[in-house]
């Protein structure tokens, strides 16, 4: 038998690939990066930015286990925003407009640099697997290219079909053909697959724009960057603006009245998009009452006149775009520089992926990002970092590397979507996540550092700015605690009257009617220069008691999530089970039993006639010889 | 497991004993809580059983006579520490004393889950697993048949609405979690959240004060027959359960201990007691039983007070009543007074006005249907009509629970919207285990459908 080519075979060049990549690399692996435009790395095909509530933390995360995303959104960000900034700490969220040439040639540059990567520019045709094991993949240009392992991190090439108006064509993407045959060696493979869609809006150029009709957003000072890996302070450009402006009841009358020339309405476009996200024209049919949507102008770039017109993605004909968008607020006589469109691709169902991102029919291949129905440069991201860590243990024959909905983002996105029917492309919100008070984008690194450190993800600089950060805050947590505010400052500064007196600063973080504000106000500049420590000690001593409870709460849900089901297990065997429950169970086929639980259909009883049999069956081989004995 | 559970163990209904079951980490503080055993040096072997009495929380009030039995971790049932109570059987009681043991660091359980936490914490043959995993699922099965027989009707509709309100809710609070950017999702304001909670938390309170009457559907009303000695209380008592149950003589304080029979009055279900006469006992006997009355009266949901219409003799005992107590005075041996009506109205004037009194002869059976009708009338059968009425001990404890968690939001003016959310899925997940699973998911499609979310 010969050597594969490679260990790992990353077909896509997208958010996830490029992050495969990277992890892959860095864990020593000989990578192969299967892309058709290697000009177009990281391209940022629909929206110029990155992060936003929920998929901030994302990048934080990412960030925090090495990953790409953070790095190159700071170094390409235009504008920095804090969202939720009114609101508790567990959502406040980063989203930094970005510079989508910068965005993409810094990770191009990024990718070229990293040791035991070949990007190989071709079209993968299809996939070579032996007894139910992954080889390698067909390609276009080239011969079978073999290898131990695939990340097939396809985006919306496989067989994506874009609409304009009843115009059907082809295509991944704007100018870039689509990817024929995958989908269909999948399907002989044995995976079911599924259509999804999507869509983007029309391009504009900001020449013919009319600032002064629309309100200007500027980001916020200091400009909070995501990445935690800065060795000094970053130097952000942060003078992108956005502006927020509205559609008119004109804007909803043109598109009603050629509702029958929208793809969408007539029936041309059959797979689901994501109701999140929602086009112009479903705007104004679902909402007809709305007399104005809200529309964002948004930058794609310094050196670049042309703006992504944030909420009016559409698939209505040009024509009808180009009428359409005149009616907006400030756009009276804009000029369309790339029509919006919507586009159909292949997924496929991610019931049949492990939350390791393997797929349960074939070892060695793995899928991520859109190709498992999610949405986002977020979401791809997190998902080829994981794809491209357990490409690598699978290898290596270890114990795939998965994570707790209790301790990020990604795990609950991978648990989410392995036990759930994925039917319009899946987005992160905060409200996906139980154990929201804990996951922040603020403790990102402490949650994940323990694996960073395990699978060895950081390189000599980042593991000293780690021991540096956690240095700062056990110093900074020491200070807060044993400093004393007197009674004096506590009345004059804070209103505050107590029996004892004076307090510690940290007793007084924990009044509730404290801001945190405040207190940096009153301590002067001592603790400006380290705000994202003291920021991050604050929350901690604020929210102590919530987390505490939340904390008993994850314990006991621990327990249940340890307690894996055997992948041969048969549900139906259970009496106690109701219909609705075991076939659920049957088609997801969760890995624990805490996923059962979180299945639609299966309610607690079930859980209790499910836990008591896997845990009878579970122990009983282990403790069989031992009893014998006795 | 780290938390500690406790339930009745037996079976509702009639019995000679009932058994508490407490099990975790807890379960041996909590005994050591809540029992003084009668020989105050005795340690807890374990497995070896110890008489004593079961105190309040402040170590006051004896609630019954019981043995305890500790049975530390690894061998038990359950595989973990745990307790067990065998306590005077009647729900009411055994109720009383669970009431008690919730009040300290542990939790009902759930169906099934002392079984569950055996099977987590032992592993136990196949046979013996499936055997009882039948019996669970039975268990549940049924439960689940009861329940969605009683959640058909109004307290199904009821608990619904209930739920919806909290979908509702959520979905306001978490889209301006998750979509801030977006035009039509505007921040809840104070007053529209106070006001919304205002409206669950009035429908819960219901709920939860509706048990008293869905306990007594459940477990039946708790009438006890009190009044000094010899004024009849046997031969009413005799007279309610037609039947001559209880011993009767003319001699004061011949009934020495109580006496329990089950009685149906159209329909409602009346555990009627029969007491010792209370006065100054004179035996060592007649104490202990007067003792025991003592202690039925504060476990009564109605006594009725039995005088002799001929005697003077007026019982002070009964002063502090229970909330939701009540009682009712009744004047026996009319067959044996000339003018019953002049002899009343005299009587009468040491009773307070609006008290509910009556006129009977145990021995003809005058004023009976009189009788049968305020007891009725006191348990407010009438309610049920309205069929809005928690019946499950289970359903009361989870609505309590998201009550507190509900009230927290009320409470703390200032709290941040997130950890709002967090008091409301406490509460949604306490109704949720009663109603079904609220799924994230219902949450989304809520505010996909209600707002235009299009950033």
């Amino acid at each position: 038998m010969t050597e594969p080519d490679f260990d790992i075979i990353v077909v896509g060049g997208g958010h996830a690939g490029t992050e495969a990549v990277r992890a892959a690399s860095r864990l020593g692996m000989k990578v192969a990066l299967v892309t058709m435009d290697k000009n177009k790395l990281a391209l940022m095909s629909c929206n110029p930015a990155v992060g936003g509530v929920g998929k901030g933390h994302l990048v934080r995360e990412v960030d925090a286990l090495g990953g790409i995303i953070g790095v190159a959104t700071d170094y390409a960000g235009i504008q920095f925003r804090r969202l939720n900034l009114s609101k508790g700490p567990a959502v406040r969220s980063t989203r930094v407009q970005c510079d989508r040439r910068e965005y993409s040639r810094f990770v191009s540059q990024f990718v070229a640099r990293l040791s035991g990567v070949e990007i190989i520019e071709d079209e993968a045709t299809g996939l070579v697997i032996e007894n139910n094991r992954v080889k390698g993949i067909k390609s276009r240009n080239n011969n079978d290219i073999t290898a131990k392992a695939v990340i097939l991190a396809t985006g919306t090439f496989l067989n994506g079909l874009m609409h304009i108006g009843d115009r059907k064509f082809s295509g991944g993407r704007r100018d870039d053909p689509a990817a024929v045959g995958l989908t269909e060696s999948l399907q002989v493979a044995g995976f079911e697959t599924g259509r999804l869609k999507t869509g983007t809006p029309p391009r504009i150029d900001g020449r013919t724009i009319d600032y002064s009709k629309v309100e200007a957003q500027p980001g916020h000072e200091p400009p909070p960057c995501f990445s935690h890996f800065h060795a000094t302070s970053p130097r952000l450009n942060n003078a992108g603006l956005c502006y927020l402006t509205y559609t008119t009841p004109e804007t909803a009358r043109i598109i009603r009245e050629n509702l029958d020339r929208v793809p969408l309405y007539s029936g041309q476009i059959k797979g689901r998009g994501p109701r999140y996200c929602p086009s112009i024209e479903d705007k104004v049919v679902r909402f007809a009452d709305k007399q104005r949507h809200q529309l964002f102008i948004e930058p794609e770039g310094n050196g670049t006149e042309e703006i992504y017109l944030n909420g009016f993605s559409t698939s209505i004909p040009e024509d009808i775009q180009a009428a359409a968008v005149r009616t907006v607020i400030g756009l009276e006589n804009a000029v369309i520089t790339k029509p919006g469109y919507a586009i159909e691709y292949d997924y496929v169902p991610p019931f049949q992926i492990k939350p390791s991102l393997e797929t349960r029919r074939v070892a060695g291949l793995f899928h991520a990002g859109q190709i498992n129905g999610t949405s986002g440069y977020e979401e791809a991201a997190a998902q080829g970092l994981i794809a491209g860590i357990n490409a690598t243990l699978y290898i290596e024959g270890r114990e795939p590397f998965v994570l707790g909905r209790d301790e990020s983002y990604i795990g609950v996105m991978l648990d989410d979507i392995v036990t759930r029917n994925i039917s319009e492309p899946y987005r992160m919100f905060t409200s996906r996540a139980e154990f929201r008070l804990a996951l922040r984008e603020d403790n990102a690194l402490d949650r994940l550092v323990p694996y960073g450190r395990k699978y060895n993800l950081y390189s000599d600089d980042e593991l000293a700015l780690i021991a540096r950060r956690e240095k700062e805050l056990e110093e900074t947590v020491g200070y807060l605690k044993s400093t004393k505010v007197s009674a004096g400052i506590l009345k004059e500064q804070f209103g505050l009257e107590t029996k004892k007196g004076s307090m510690t600063i940290s007793e007084l973080m924990c009044r509730p009617e404290v801001e945190l504000e405040k207190i940096l106000s009153w301590s002067g500049d001592g603790f400006r220069d380290r705000i994202e420590v003291f920021e991050k000690a604050y929350i901690l001593l604020k929210y102590k008691g919530y987390l505490k409870k939340q904390e008993r709460e994850i314990e006991r849900r621990r327990r249940l999530e340890g307690i894996a089901i055997p992948s041969d297990f048969d549900y139906s065997s259970l009496t106690g089970l109701k219909k609705e429950a075991t076939e659920k169970l049957n088609r997801f086929r969760p890995f624990t039993v805490g996923q059962a639980g979180r299945i639609e259909g299966v309610t607690p009883s079930d859980m209790a006639v499910l836990t008591i049999y896997i845990s009878g069956r579970q122990k009983r081989p282990s403790k069989g010889v031992s009893r014998e004995a006795e | 497991m780290d938390d500690t559970i406790a339930a009745i163990a037996t079976p509702t209904g009639s019995g000679g004993i009932a058994v508490i079951r407490i099990s975790g980490p807890k379960a041996p503080e909590i005994l050591d809580n809540i029992f003084i055993p009668n020989k105050s040096d005795s340690k807890p072997t374990p497995y070896f059983l110890r008489f004593g009495r079961i105190v309040g929380q402040n170590g006051s009030e004896a609630l019954d006579e019981v043995m305890a039995a500790y049975m530390p971790g690894s061998k038990s049932f359950t595989g973990e520490d745990m307790v067990e109570i065998y306590c005077h059987a009647g729900q009411f009681l055994a109720k009383a004393i669970l009431d008690n043991i919730l009040k300290y660091d542990c939790r009902p359980a759930e169906a099934g889950e002392f079984s569950q936490r055996r099977f987590l914490n032992h592993g136990v043959d196949l046979t013996r697993l499936e055997g009882s995993a039948e019996v669970v699922a039975a268990k549940t099965d049924l439960a689940f048949r009861l329940s969605k027989e009683h959640l058909l009707g109004a307290y199904g509709e009821h608990l619904a609405a209930l739920r919806e309100k909290m979908v509702h809710l959520l979905a306001e609070v978490e889209a301006d979690i998750d979509f801030p950017e977006e035009e039509s999702v505007g921040t809840i304001g104070r007053d529209k959240l106070e006001a919304e909670l205002d409206g669950i938390i009035e429908n819960l309170s219901r709920l939860v004060g509706s048990y008293q009457t869905g306990r007594i559907i459940q477990d039946g009303y708790r009438v006890v027959i009190l009044g000094p000695p010899n004024a009849g209380k046997s031969s009413l008592f005799n007279r309610l359960v037609k039947q001559n149950r209880a011993l009767v003589t003319p001699v004061p304080g011949t009934t020495r201990d109580w006496l329990s029979e089950w009685i149906d009055l159209d329909g409602l279900p009346v555990e009627l007691y029969d007491t010792a006469g209370l006065a100054a006992g004179r035996g060592r006997v007649e104490k202990a039983g007067i003792a025991k009355t003592r202690s039925l009266i504060g476990r009564a949901d109605l006594m009725v007070v039995v005088y002799d219409i001929a005697s003077r003799t007026m019982l002070s005992v009964i002063e502090n009543l229970r909330a939701g107590q009540d009682i009712i005075f009744v004047f026996n041996k009319i067959d044996l007074v000339d003018k019953p009506d002049t002899v009343m109205a005299k009587r009468r004037e040491k009773l307070p006005p609006d008290a509910a009194v009556c006129t009977v002869s145990a021995l003809t059976g005058r004023g009976l249907t009189e009788l049968t009708g305020l007891i009725a009338g006191k348990a407010g059968l009438a309610d049920l009509t309205e069929s809005l009425v928690v019946t499950s001990y289970r359903h009361k404890t989870k609505l309590d629970r998201a009550l507190a968690h509900l009230k927290r939001i009320r409470r703390q003016k200032n709290l941040p919207v997130e950890m709002i959310s967090f008091e409301l899925r406490q509460a949604a997940g306490r109704i949720d285990e009663i109603t079904g699973h609220i799924y994230t998911e219902e949450i989304l499609d809520k505010i996909f459908s209600r707002f235009c979310i299009g950033k």
